[in-house]
Protein backbone atom coordinates (compact mmCIF):
# COMPACT_ATOMS: atom_id res chain seq x y z
CA UNK A 1 0.00 0.00 0.00
CA UNK A 2 2.95 2.32 -0.54
CA UNK A 3 4.48 4.06 -3.50
CA UNK A 4 4.08 2.94 -7.14
CA UNK A 5 6.34 0.10 -8.07
CA UNK A 6 8.64 1.90 -10.44
CA UNK A 7 10.57 2.90 -7.34
CA UNK A 8 13.54 0.60 -6.83
CA UNK A 9 12.83 0.25 -3.17
CA UNK A 10 9.24 -0.98 -3.54
CA UNK A 11 8.34 -4.37 -2.13
CA UNK A 12 6.72 -6.42 -4.92
CA UNK A 13 6.05 -9.28 -2.54
CA UNK A 14 3.73 -7.26 -0.37
CA UNK A 15 2.09 -5.63 -3.40
CA UNK A 16 1.47 -9.05 -4.92
CA UNK A 17 -0.37 -10.04 -1.77
CA UNK A 18 -2.42 -6.86 -2.01
CA UNK A 19 -3.35 -7.65 -5.64
CA UNK A 20 -4.23 -11.23 -4.69
CA UNK A 21 -6.44 -10.22 -1.78
CA UNK A 22 -8.17 -7.52 -3.82
CA UNK A 23 -8.76 -10.09 -6.55
CA UNK A 24 -10.31 -12.49 -4.05
CA UNK A 25 -12.62 -9.80 -2.71
CA UNK A 26 -13.70 -8.63 -6.17
CA UNK A 27 -14.22 -12.23 -7.30
CA UNK A 28 -16.38 -13.00 -4.30
CA UNK A 29 -18.41 -9.80 -4.76
CA UNK A 30 -18.88 -10.37 -8.49
CA UNK A 31 -19.99 -13.93 -7.90
CA UNK A 32 -22.50 -12.97 -5.21
CA UNK A 33 -24.07 -10.41 -7.57
CA UNK A 34 -23.81 -12.79 -10.54
CA UNK A 35 -25.59 -15.59 -8.69
CA UNK A 36 -28.62 -13.33 -8.37
CA UNK A 37 -28.68 -12.23 -11.99
CA UNK A 38 -27.46 -14.69 -14.61
CA UNK A 39 -26.29 -18.31 -14.24
CA UNK A 40 -23.43 -17.52 -16.58
CA UNK A 41 -22.02 -14.80 -14.36
CA UNK A 42 -22.47 -16.29 -10.94
CA UNK A 43 -21.73 -19.94 -10.16
CA UNK A 44 -21.91 -22.24 -7.14
CA UNK A 45 -18.97 -21.93 -4.80
CA UNK A 46 -18.35 -25.65 -4.74
CA UNK A 47 -17.83 -27.38 -8.07
CA UNK A 48 -19.48 -30.60 -9.15
CA UNK A 49 -18.74 -33.11 -11.86
CA UNK A 50 -20.88 -31.90 -14.73
CA UNK A 51 -20.70 -35.05 -16.78
CA UNK A 52 -21.61 -37.24 -13.82
CA UNK A 53 -24.48 -34.99 -12.87
CA UNK A 54 -25.80 -34.59 -16.38
CA UNK A 55 -29.31 -36.04 -16.56
CA UNK A 56 -29.52 -39.20 -18.65
CA UNK A 57 -32.17 -39.97 -21.22
CA UNK A 58 -33.20 -43.53 -20.48
CA UNK A 59 -33.98 -46.01 -23.20
CA UNK A 60 -37.61 -46.85 -23.74
CA UNK A 61 -36.71 -50.36 -24.74
CA UNK A 62 -38.89 -53.13 -23.40
CA UNK A 63 -37.66 -55.73 -20.93
CA UNK A 64 -36.40 -57.86 -23.82
CA UNK A 65 -34.08 -55.02 -24.78
CA UNK A 66 -35.82 -54.48 -28.09
CA UNK A 67 -37.18 -51.10 -29.07
CA UNK A 68 -40.91 -50.94 -28.63
CA UNK A 69 -41.52 -49.25 -31.99
CA UNK A 70 -41.15 -50.57 -35.49
CA UNK A 71 -41.72 -49.35 -39.01
CA UNK A 72 -43.10 -51.19 -41.95
CA UNK A 73 -43.01 -49.37 -45.26
CA UNK A 74 -45.53 -51.78 -46.73
CA UNK A 75 -48.02 -50.91 -44.06
CA UNK A 76 -48.93 -47.20 -44.00
CA UNK A 77 -50.85 -47.68 -40.79
CA UNK A 78 -47.81 -49.00 -38.96
CA UNK A 79 -46.66 -47.17 -35.87
CA UNK A 80 -44.22 -44.44 -36.92
CA UNK A 81 -40.63 -45.17 -36.06
CA UNK A 82 -40.49 -42.35 -33.58
CA UNK A 83 -43.46 -43.61 -31.60
CA UNK A 84 -41.56 -45.67 -29.08
CA UNK A 85 -38.75 -43.22 -28.56
CA UNK A 86 -38.39 -41.60 -25.16
CA UNK A 87 -39.59 -38.02 -24.78
CA UNK A 88 -36.80 -35.52 -24.41
CA UNK A 89 -37.62 -33.27 -21.45
CA UNK A 90 -36.38 -29.69 -21.31
CA UNK A 91 -34.22 -29.54 -18.19
CA UNK A 92 -32.47 -26.30 -19.06
CA UNK A 93 -29.30 -27.94 -20.30
CA UNK A 94 -28.11 -30.79 -22.52
CA UNK A 95 -28.93 -34.39 -21.56
CA UNK A 96 -26.75 -37.50 -21.84
CA UNK A 97 -27.85 -40.21 -24.20
CA UNK A 98 -26.55 -43.75 -23.63
CA UNK A 99 -25.52 -45.97 -26.52
CA UNK A 100 -28.68 -48.10 -26.52
CA UNK A 101 -30.98 -45.08 -26.66
CA UNK A 102 -28.90 -43.42 -29.35
CA UNK A 103 -29.15 -46.59 -31.43
CA UNK A 104 -32.94 -46.45 -31.13
CA UNK A 105 -33.02 -42.85 -32.32
CA UNK A 106 -30.46 -43.65 -35.03
CA UNK A 107 -32.49 -46.56 -36.36
CA UNK A 108 -35.59 -44.39 -36.51
CA UNK A 109 -33.59 -41.63 -38.23
CA UNK A 110 -34.94 -39.36 -35.52
CA UNK A 111 -31.78 -37.49 -34.57
CA UNK A 112 -29.50 -34.92 -36.11
CA UNK A 113 -26.01 -36.16 -35.32
CA UNK A 114 -23.13 -33.74 -34.97
CA UNK A 115 -19.49 -34.85 -34.88
CA UNK A 116 -17.48 -32.39 -32.76
CA UNK A 117 -14.09 -33.82 -33.71
CA UNK A 118 -11.61 -32.34 -36.14
CA UNK A 119 -12.29 -32.65 -39.88
CA UNK A 120 -9.53 -35.22 -40.49
CA UNK A 121 -10.88 -37.59 -37.84
CA UNK A 122 -14.38 -37.12 -39.20
CA UNK A 123 -13.25 -37.89 -42.75
CA UNK A 124 -11.71 -41.21 -41.76
CA UNK A 125 -14.69 -42.64 -39.94
CA UNK A 126 -17.93 -41.37 -38.41
CA UNK A 127 -21.46 -42.31 -37.40
CA UNK A 128 -23.40 -42.47 -40.70
CA UNK A 129 -25.27 -39.27 -41.50
CA UNK A 130 -23.37 -37.18 -38.95
CA UNK A 131 -22.33 -33.70 -39.97
CA UNK A 132 -18.96 -32.33 -38.92
CA UNK A 133 -18.91 -29.29 -36.68
CA UNK A 134 -15.49 -29.05 -35.01
CA UNK A 135 -15.82 -27.30 -31.68
CA UNK A 136 -13.19 -24.65 -32.40
CA UNK A 137 -14.93 -23.73 -35.63
CA UNK A 138 -18.40 -23.72 -34.08
CA UNK A 139 -17.43 -21.48 -31.21
CA UNK A 140 -16.17 -18.70 -33.48
CA UNK A 141 -19.36 -18.67 -35.58
CA UNK A 142 -22.48 -18.20 -33.43
CA UNK A 143 -24.73 -17.81 -36.47
CA UNK A 144 -23.72 -21.24 -37.71
CA UNK A 145 -25.02 -22.73 -34.47
CA UNK A 146 -28.24 -20.72 -34.43
CA UNK A 147 -29.07 -21.47 -38.05
CA UNK A 148 -28.25 -25.16 -37.93
CA UNK A 149 -31.14 -26.87 -39.71
CA UNK A 150 -31.88 -30.04 -37.79
CA UNK A 151 -35.14 -30.76 -39.59
CA UNK A 152 -36.96 -30.52 -36.28
CA UNK A 153 -35.00 -33.43 -34.88
CA UNK A 154 -33.12 -33.36 -31.59
CA UNK A 155 -29.37 -32.90 -31.87
CA UNK A 156 -26.87 -35.46 -30.61
CA UNK A 157 -23.24 -34.42 -30.27
CA UNK A 158 -20.37 -36.83 -29.95
CA UNK A 159 -16.60 -36.74 -30.12
CA UNK A 160 -13.67 -39.05 -29.39
CA UNK A 161 -15.20 -40.28 -26.11
CA UNK A 162 -13.18 -40.94 -22.96
CA UNK A 163 -11.30 -37.84 -22.00
CA UNK A 164 -12.79 -35.91 -24.93
CA UNK A 165 -15.28 -33.41 -23.61
CA UNK A 166 -15.75 -31.39 -26.77
CA UNK A 167 -19.15 -32.94 -27.30
CA UNK A 168 -20.48 -31.57 -24.01
CA UNK A 169 -19.02 -28.13 -24.72
CA UNK A 170 -20.53 -28.12 -28.18
CA UNK A 171 -23.87 -29.35 -26.83
CA UNK A 172 -23.92 -26.51 -24.31
CA UNK A 173 -23.17 -23.98 -27.02
CA UNK A 174 -25.95 -25.40 -29.19
CA UNK A 175 -28.35 -25.33 -26.27
CA UNK A 176 -27.54 -21.74 -25.38
CA UNK A 177 -27.86 -20.70 -29.03
CA UNK A 178 -31.51 -21.68 -28.97
CA UNK A 179 -31.79 -25.39 -29.76
CA UNK A 180 -34.07 -26.93 -27.17
CA UNK A 181 -33.37 -30.62 -27.56
CA UNK A 182 -29.67 -31.25 -27.35
CA UNK A 183 -28.25 -34.60 -26.33
CA UNK A 184 -24.66 -35.60 -25.60
CA UNK A 185 -23.40 -39.03 -26.50
CA UNK A 186 -20.62 -39.29 -23.94
CA UNK A 187 -19.43 -42.71 -25.07
CA UNK A 188 -18.36 -41.10 -28.29
CA UNK A 189 -17.15 -42.63 -31.51
CA UNK A 190 -14.92 -45.34 -29.93
CA UNK A 191 -17.87 -46.85 -28.03
CA UNK A 192 -20.10 -46.75 -31.12
CA UNK A 193 -17.45 -48.46 -33.20
CA UNK A 194 -16.66 -51.05 -30.53
CA UNK A 195 -20.35 -51.96 -30.40
CA UNK A 196 -20.07 -52.95 -34.05
CA UNK A 197 -22.59 -50.38 -35.20
CA UNK A 198 -22.37 -48.99 -38.75
CA UNK A 199 -19.84 -46.33 -39.60
CA UNK A 200 -19.02 -44.49 -42.78
CA UNK A 201 -15.93 -42.71 -44.06
CA UNK A 202 -12.89 -43.07 -46.22
CA UNK B 1 21.88 -8.94 -24.24
CA UNK B 2 21.14 -8.64 -20.55
CA UNK B 3 21.46 -4.88 -20.93
CA UNK B 4 18.86 -4.82 -23.68
CA UNK B 5 16.47 -7.06 -21.77
CA UNK B 6 16.62 -4.95 -18.64
CA UNK B 7 16.40 -1.68 -20.54
CA UNK B 8 13.65 0.48 -19.13
CA UNK B 9 11.78 0.58 -22.45
CA UNK B 10 12.05 -3.15 -23.13
CA UNK B 11 10.65 -3.93 -19.72
CA UNK B 12 7.86 -1.39 -20.13
CA UNK B 13 6.86 -2.67 -23.59
CA UNK B 14 6.75 -6.23 -22.27
CA UNK B 15 4.66 -5.10 -19.30
CA UNK B 16 2.07 -3.45 -21.53
CA UNK B 17 2.04 -6.39 -23.96
CA UNK B 18 1.48 -9.08 -21.35
CA UNK B 19 -0.90 -6.75 -19.54
CA UNK B 20 -3.11 -6.44 -22.62
CA UNK B 21 -3.09 -10.20 -23.17
CA UNK B 22 -4.08 -10.82 -19.56
CA UNK B 23 -6.79 -8.15 -19.63
CA UNK B 24 -8.33 -9.75 -22.73
CA UNK B 25 -8.09 -13.19 -21.15
CA UNK B 26 -9.67 -12.04 -17.89
CA UNK B 27 -12.57 -10.20 -19.55
CA UNK B 28 -13.29 -13.17 -21.80
CA UNK B 29 -13.61 -15.40 -18.74
CA UNK B 30 -15.67 -12.97 -16.66
CA UNK B 31 -18.31 -12.79 -19.39
CA UNK B 32 -19.13 -16.46 -18.92
CA UNK B 33 -17.92 -17.88 -15.60
CA UNK B 34 -20.04 -20.95 -16.04
CA UNK B 35 -18.23 -21.98 -19.20
CA UNK B 36 -14.87 -21.13 -17.69
CA UNK B 37 -15.60 -23.42 -14.74
CA UNK B 38 -16.21 -26.20 -17.26
CA UNK B 39 -12.89 -25.44 -18.95
CA UNK B 40 -11.11 -25.63 -15.59
CA UNK B 41 -12.67 -29.05 -15.13
CA UNK B 42 -11.30 -30.27 -18.45
CA UNK B 43 -7.72 -29.68 -17.28
CA UNK B 44 -8.30 -32.21 -14.47
CA UNK B 45 -5.73 -30.41 -12.39
CA UNK B 46 -7.59 -29.50 -9.21
CA UNK B 47 -10.24 -31.42 -7.24
CA UNK B 48 -13.72 -30.98 -8.70
CA UNK B 49 -14.95 -29.17 -5.57
CA UNK B 50 -12.27 -26.47 -5.98
CA UNK B 51 -12.77 -25.89 -9.72
CA UNK B 52 -15.47 -23.28 -9.30
CA UNK B 53 -13.36 -21.32 -6.83
CA UNK B 54 -10.57 -21.17 -9.42
CA UNK B 55 -13.09 -19.92 -11.99
CA UNK B 56 -14.46 -17.30 -9.59
CA UNK B 57 -11.15 -15.82 -8.44
CA UNK B 58 -8.56 -16.39 -11.17
CA UNK B 59 -10.00 -13.91 -13.74
CA UNK B 60 -9.98 -11.12 -11.16
CA UNK B 61 -6.38 -11.69 -10.18
CA UNK B 62 -5.55 -11.73 -13.90
CA UNK B 63 -7.44 -8.50 -14.46
CA UNK B 64 -5.84 -6.68 -11.53
CA UNK B 65 -2.35 -7.83 -12.53
CA UNK B 66 -3.12 -6.68 -16.09
CA UNK B 67 -4.27 -3.25 -14.91
CA UNK B 68 -1.15 -2.86 -12.77
CA UNK B 69 0.98 -3.66 -15.82
CA UNK B 70 -0.86 -1.47 -18.29
CA UNK B 71 -1.17 1.53 -15.99
CA UNK B 72 2.35 1.08 -14.65
CA UNK B 73 1.15 1.17 -11.06
CA UNK B 74 2.78 -1.57 -8.98
CA UNK B 75 3.80 -2.94 -12.35
CA UNK B 76 6.56 -5.19 -11.03
CA UNK B 77 4.22 -6.94 -8.64
CA UNK B 78 1.77 -7.37 -11.53
CA UNK B 79 4.53 -8.74 -13.74
CA UNK B 80 5.71 -11.24 -11.13
CA UNK B 81 2.12 -12.41 -10.67
CA UNK B 82 1.55 -12.83 -14.41
CA UNK B 83 4.86 -14.70 -14.74
CA UNK B 84 3.79 -17.02 -11.93
CA UNK B 85 0.36 -17.52 -13.55
CA UNK B 86 1.93 -18.13 -16.97
CA UNK B 87 4.23 -20.76 -15.42
CA UNK B 88 1.20 -22.41 -13.87
CA UNK B 89 -0.79 -22.31 -17.15
CA UNK B 90 2.18 -23.78 -19.00
CA UNK B 91 2.29 -26.68 -16.54
CA UNK B 92 -1.49 -27.11 -16.92
CA UNK B 93 -1.30 -27.24 -20.71
CA UNK B 94 1.76 -29.52 -20.70
CA UNK B 95 0.12 -32.09 -18.45
CA UNK B 96 -3.02 -31.98 -20.60
CA UNK B 97 -0.99 -32.57 -23.76
CA UNK B 98 1.00 -35.37 -22.10
CA UNK B 99 -2.17 -37.07 -20.91
CA UNK B 100 -3.62 -36.81 -24.38
CA UNK B 101 -6.56 -34.69 -23.28
CA UNK B 102 -8.28 -32.93 -26.14
CA UNK B 103 -10.44 -29.94 -25.31
CA UNK B 104 -10.91 -26.26 -25.85
CA UNK B 105 -8.54 -24.46 -23.52
CA UNK B 106 -10.70 -21.61 -22.24
CA UNK B 107 -7.57 -19.51 -22.00
CA UNK B 108 -9.47 -16.46 -23.22
CA UNK B 109 -12.84 -17.64 -22.05
CA UNK B 110 -14.57 -19.42 -24.88
CA UNK B 111 -14.05 -16.49 -27.24
CA UNK B 112 -11.18 -17.87 -29.27
CA UNK B 113 -12.07 -21.55 -29.30
CA UNK B 114 -8.42 -22.58 -29.39
CA UNK B 115 -7.66 -26.13 -28.39
CA UNK B 116 -5.06 -27.38 -25.99
CA UNK B 117 -2.10 -28.74 -27.89
CA UNK B 118 1.50 -28.24 -28.84
CA UNK B 119 0.73 -24.91 -30.49
CA UNK B 120 -0.91 -23.62 -27.33
CA UNK B 121 2.13 -24.79 -25.39
CA UNK B 122 4.47 -22.83 -27.66
CA UNK B 123 2.24 -19.77 -27.32
CA UNK B 124 2.40 -20.12 -23.55
CA UNK B 125 6.18 -20.37 -23.49
CA UNK B 126 6.50 -17.16 -25.52
CA UNK B 127 4.13 -15.36 -23.17
CA UNK B 128 5.97 -16.73 -20.16
CA UNK B 129 9.20 -15.27 -21.57
CA UNK B 130 7.52 -11.88 -22.10
CA UNK B 131 6.14 -11.96 -18.55
CA UNK B 132 9.56 -12.79 -17.13
CA UNK B 133 11.16 -9.89 -19.01
CA UNK B 134 8.34 -7.66 -17.78
CA UNK B 135 9.20 -8.58 -14.21
CA UNK B 136 12.91 -7.76 -14.51
CA UNK B 137 14.16 -4.84 -12.48
CA UNK B 138 14.71 -2.12 -15.07
CA UNK B 139 18.11 -0.52 -15.35
CA UNK B 140 17.67 3.22 -15.19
Amino acid sequence: MSQPSHGEGSAPGREMVVILITGLLLGAGYNVIGQRSDPRWGIDWIGEDRLENLPTLESSAGPDGLPSAYTDIDDPLAIPATAGLPEIPNVGRPIQIPLATLKQFFDADAVFIVDAREADEYEISRIPGAINLPYDQAITDPELLENLDTGGRPIVTYCGGGSCELSLSLAEELFYSGHEKVLVYVGGFPEWQAAGYPTEGS
Amino acid sequence: MKGLLTHRRTVRVCQVLIGLVFAAAALGKLGDLDSFATQVHYFRLVPVAVENLVAIFLPWVELLAALALILGVRARAGALLTAAMMALFTVAVSQAVLRGLDFECGCFGTADGSRVGVLKLAENLVMLAVAVIASLRPRS
